[in-house]
């Protein structure tokens, strides 16, 4: 049997050994945070880089549950869509 | 690959011309340059062996940080007055010839480039162009975009005796929106191609002036950026000790010539090593000196001179030789790489390591690329040998190599 435990913008998915967990951070972004065996669902938390410089952007470290193109994301990516609006450039998570 | 390099992709005529020994003020200096405490600088790098003296970022626009003036190829009257001419006369008179940092590709939305013309960087309509380190990225396909970039810097060339550009890109490229081309995905191959074509008829319209594609945002040191390029930036990461595997990495595809090493201060933030092991790993591509000399003891200053002079003496080998990687730092706990010239007759070992165990025993430390017919002169921890390229190849010479911070540099001379 599993469940989904929601803990603020964290949710832990719970089987009899293991927990899959994602989120949602404090930008809106979706974030993968862990999977693998069973800790306190309490224990839990999103990281968060702001350290942006020219090697590097935010968005390329840190890890997504599900990742689009687009914006200043670099590394491959799950899903692509192209806008009627615009080229072939999804908007990033923030620009909601 | 190396000899491929030299012989048929660098730009011509200074594909067999050794790179010089250059200096660059930014970690000395950073956005606060001015004619005075270059000039300062200046005379400390020639009195060091410094044959190129590079002032980096902050001399243009209202560039004050990095928030403002990317755009504006103007000199900042505030910081040189008189120009840069006071100063580039200065640089001249001490021996050295000048150069400066440049970023031509890219735009701060606070300059009067990015004022005048918004529709100049790429954007999608109705969507955020997003910043990165404050900056967006010119839209190098439009011809007007070109010919502005080309006239600043062909002007910045005409007015003031400039040998060399390090043509900066500190961004990756997003929203890349080009509504000038009917179709826009042809615009990666499009803005590499203009980037080539403006440092090509620069160059063609100066002789005498190199560029360094300074691609630590840009990832722009592949074959064919040099075939239009002298030389790239390897990276922003100039901690001596990350340097030997990522100098490795790097030589397996570029030639060693158009690798840029620097000795900077950067040990002091991260994996201490001393100045002498920072020179001996930096003397493995084309030597530059990035630190801030006014921190710099009379004995530091000592140092950097000697180990200028030796490079001068090695950097023919070093950067048009054949290179022999023998022992890997991470494998084998010690560093071995040699340089030998085509015809065997001259070689130069760098022996390096960060902290091998308390008791390794004595390794033979065996060469590699010399003739094995010929006989060889060299000095290894004090000890003069006189050996046969099949012995020094084969038997090797046994030492101890211990410590935190070991580091020499053996040349191997052809005994005629």
């Amino acid at each position: 049997m599993s469940k989904i435990i929601c803990r603020d913008k964290i949710f832990v998915i719970e089987t009899e050994n293991t927990h899959y967990v994602i989120g949602i951070d404090n930008t809106g972004c979706n974030r993968h945070v862990y999977w693998g065996k069973k800790c306190d669902v309490n224990d839990y938390e999103i990281d968060y880089n702001n350290g942006e410089n020219s090697h590097n952007t935010v968005l390329d470290e840190i890890t997504q549950e599900y990742t689009v193109f687009g914006s200043t994301m670099y590394r491959e990516c799950a899903l692509k869509a192209n806008f009627s609006d615009t080229p072939a450039d999804s908007a990033k998570c923030q620009d909601k | 690959m190396n000899r491929f390099a030299i012989d048929y992709i660098f730009p011509k005529p200074y594909n067999k011309t050794p790179l010089p020994v250059l200096y660059n003020s930014w970690e000395a200096t950073y956005f606060d340059v001015n004619s005075e405490n270059q000039c300062a600088l200046a005379e400390k790098a020639a009195e060091m062996g410094v044959e190129l003296f590079v002032m980096d970022d902050g001399w243009f626009g209202m560039r004050n940080d990095d928030r403002a003036g990317l755009g504006d190829w103007f000199v900042n009257k505030d910081k040189f007055p008189n120009g840069l001419t006071e100063l580039i006369e200065k640089v001249n008179s001490l021996g050295m010839d000048f150069g400066l940092w440049v970023e031509p590709e890219m735009v701060n939305p606070d300059s009067d480039l990015f004022r005048a013309h918004p529709d100049w960087a790429y954007h999608y309509p109705h969507r955020t162009a997003h910043e990165l380190r404050n900056q967006l990225v010119l839209n190098m396909t439009r011809e007007d975009v070109q010919e502005y970039i080309f006239n600043l810097l062909d002007t910045l060339l005409t007015e003031n005796n400039i040998k060399y550009f390090k043509w900066d890109m500190n961004r990756a490229l997003s929203e890349t929106g080009a509504e000038n081309l009917e179709a826009p995905k042809m615009l990666w191959y499009l803005h590499t191609k203009a980037v080539y074509d403006i440092v090509d008829r620069l160059k063609a319209k100066h002789p005498g002036v190199t560029i360094e594609s300074c691609c630590s945002g840009g990832g722009r040191s592949d074959l064919g950026a040099l075939g239009h390029f002298d030389m790239f930036w390897t990276s922003d990461n100039t901690d001596g000790i990350d340097r030997m595997t990522i100098q490795k990495g790097c030589s397996l595809l570029r030639p060693t010539k158009a690798m840029r090493a620097w000795v900077t201060d950067i040990e002091g933030i991260n994996k201490p090593c001393s100045l002498d092991f920072r020179f001996a790993v930096a003397m493995q591509g084309s030597l530059g000196i990035g630190g801030n000399l006014t921190k710099y003891s009379d004995e530091d200053l000592q140092i950097c001179k000697k180990n200028i002079a030796l490079y001068k003496e090695i950097r023919d080998i070093v950067q048009f030789g054949d290179l022999y990687r023998i022992l890997d730092i991470e494998k084998d706990e010690v560093l071995l790489n040699q340089y030998v010239t085509e015809d065997k007759s001259k070689s130069v070992a760098f022996l390096l390591a960060n902290g091998t165990r308390f008791y390794k025993k004595r390794i033979p430390i065996c060469f590699d690329g010399l003739d094995e017919n010929k006989r060889y002169r060299l000095t290894i921890q004090n000890n003069t040998y006189e050996k046969s390229g099949a012995y020094l190849m084969n038997v090797g010479i046994p030492l101890h190599i211990r410590g935190v911070d070991y580091n020499e540099i053996i040349i191997l001379e052809e005994i005629k």
